[in-house]
């Protein structure tokens, strides 16, 4: 045991200290990477929320536009619907006076902020029927979408206070809802709390988590096509629809998605 | 036991016990990055994937938007036989000219030729429509076969039509990040129309840029049978 006490002094200090160094660089590279794809996986998923949001409000209008080329079919008589789907003089087809109206519940109807841009130096490049335009764009919620196709399309302003944060529907109000349906229990009919313009799960809305802001903005620019007489052209147009959705990610730096499609009438 | 004894004695009274932290640090060092490697293997995989994910998106709408455009100018410029514009016939090389010429001509209309005709800002059937992406319309000589039924016994399984291919560029509006330069944005894609009398296949390739080689592919296929 002599022996043994005399021959452990090679656990020196210096060598304890190397041993550290070396362990606390192996541990602190792995540790910083690991941080980092955490913040990183975070940040997907909100880019993935922001995506689908964005992607939903593209499928909400041309949602729009289909029922109200539906509804158009099955009420086309001046009788049915107080004439709403009757053609005027330059259209040809129920195609054309849904798309119409469909591009009239875009715009700045009944005191509503409208979703088309501002016309361009050159004039072209929003709707011809309102010059003013809106650069902000408009946001909507999908419950305001999923009202009558004879009702103008409730929205605000994107960048409006209002939009930024959680608007709970009131009871009054709340009558969309009951067309939503809830498996096993048919369509829900009572005047449950819903949200606009943010995204955000119900509890989250009740204050439990600090709640996530995305911000969602349309814009609508019309673009001629053919048959360059503004008569025709707003049958003949393609509409080019931007949704961008704006939120901060978990450094609090602000990112945008935003998405383009075209929409079009039907032939 | 003397034997064991003895050699551990060996042991302890060599210099091999000086130094053992060290290498032991070492080893355990050595193991943790190997795993690791392995973890940053992985997280760079994912990285990639969420990149390709972000591309692929881009390339579906590019081919997304550009089928709805054929099957738009398909569906909206319709010869007198109920035909589309799109060629279903290698036979007649002015069949897009005769085709408008038939639309404009009905009551009320206004002439439309070749170079009025554009989707998402891209013209289909002139030159210059896509110019970061060519070529323009074209036609193939060999005319394009649909089969009936497969395999092919007779002739009569076989309809002879035609292979149109354009490409689009579309327009998405000026940049946002280079407002100074006043650059616009593109988004492009190719567009190969099979198309007989009773067939109609639309094939549109978007992409996620407009060239490079780093550019993603996603097609969208759109097939009509006509009864």
């Amino acid at each position: 045991m002599k022996i043994f006490y005399k021959k452990i002094k090679g656990f020196t200090l210096i060598e304890t200290l190397a041993s550290i160094a070396v362990l606390s660089l192996v541990i602190i590279g792995p540790l910083s990477v690991t941080i980092s794809s955490s913040a990183y996986a975070r940040n997907t998923k909100d880019t993935i929320v922001a995506t689908y949001l964005a992607e939903e409000a593209v499928e909400l209008l041309q949602n729009q536009y289909d029922s109200m080329y539906v509804y158009c079919r099955k009420n086309a008589s001046s009788t049915e619907v107080g004439g709403l789907c009757v053609p005027n003089l330059l259209e040809t087809s129920t195609s054309q006076t849904a798309w119409r109206l469909f591009k009239d519940r875009l715009s700045g109807l009944s005191g509503q902020p409208t979703c088309y841009l501002p016309k361009n130096s050159n004039g072209t490049g929003s709707y011809p029927n309102n010059a003013m335009g809106n650069s902000d764009g408009c946001s909507f919620d999908y419950l305001h979408m999923q009202a009558s196709s004879t009702e103008v399309l409730e929205r605000t302003v994107s960048s409006s206070v209002a939009c930024k944060y959680l608007i709970p529907v009131a009871t009054s109000t709340a009558s969309t809802a009951s067309h939503i349906p809830v498996p096993g229990t048919g369509f829900v009919t009572s005047t449950s709390t819903s949200y606009v313009c943010a995204g955000l799960p119900l509890h989250i809305a009740s204050g439990l988590v600090e709640p996530k802001q995305y911000i969602r903005s349309i814009t609508v620019d019309q673009l001629s096509t053919f048959e360059f007489t503004p008569a025709n052209e707003q049958y003949n147009d393609d509409l080019r629809i931007s949704s961008s959705v704006q939120y901060k990610g978990v450094n609090g730096v602000s990112h945008t998605v935003k998405i383009i499609r075209f929409m079009h009438a039907r032939p | 036991m003397k034997i064991i004894f003895k050699k551990h004695q060996q042991i302890l009274e060599s210099n091999y016990t000086r130094g053992f932290v060290l290498p032991f640090t070492m080893l355990i060092s050595v193991l943790v990055l190997f795993i690791t490697t392995g973890a940053l293997a992985l997280l760079s995989k994912q990285q990639y994937f969420s990149t390709l994910y972000k591309k692929t998106q881009a390339a579906y709408y590019a081919a997304d938007d550009a089928i709805s455009c054929a099957t738009l100018i398909d569906d909206t410029y319709v010869a007198a036989d109920g035909l589309g514009i799109f060629p279903s016939s290698v036979g007649t090389p002015t069949y897009v000219d005769d085709v408008l010429s038939y639309v404009s001509s009905k009551p009320g209309a206004l002439l439309i030729t070749k170079a009025d005709i554009k989707c998402g800002q891209s013209l289909i059937f002139v030159a210059g429509g896509s110019p970061l992406f060519d070529p323009e319309f074209t036609r193939a000589s060999v005319p394009y076969e649909y089969h009936f039924i497969n395999p092919v016994t007779s002739l009569a399984d076989v309809e002879l039509g035609q292979t149109s291919t354009y490409n689009m560029q579309m327009d998405l509006g000026l940049d946002p990040s280079d407002l100074t330069n006043i650059r616009h944005l593109y988004r492009c894609a190719k567009v190969t129309v099979n198309k007989t009398t009773s067939f109609r296949q639309i094939i549109a390739q978007g992409y996620s840029t407009c060239g490079g080689s780093k550019s993603v592919e996603r097609a969208v296929v759109n097939t009509v049978i006509i009864q």
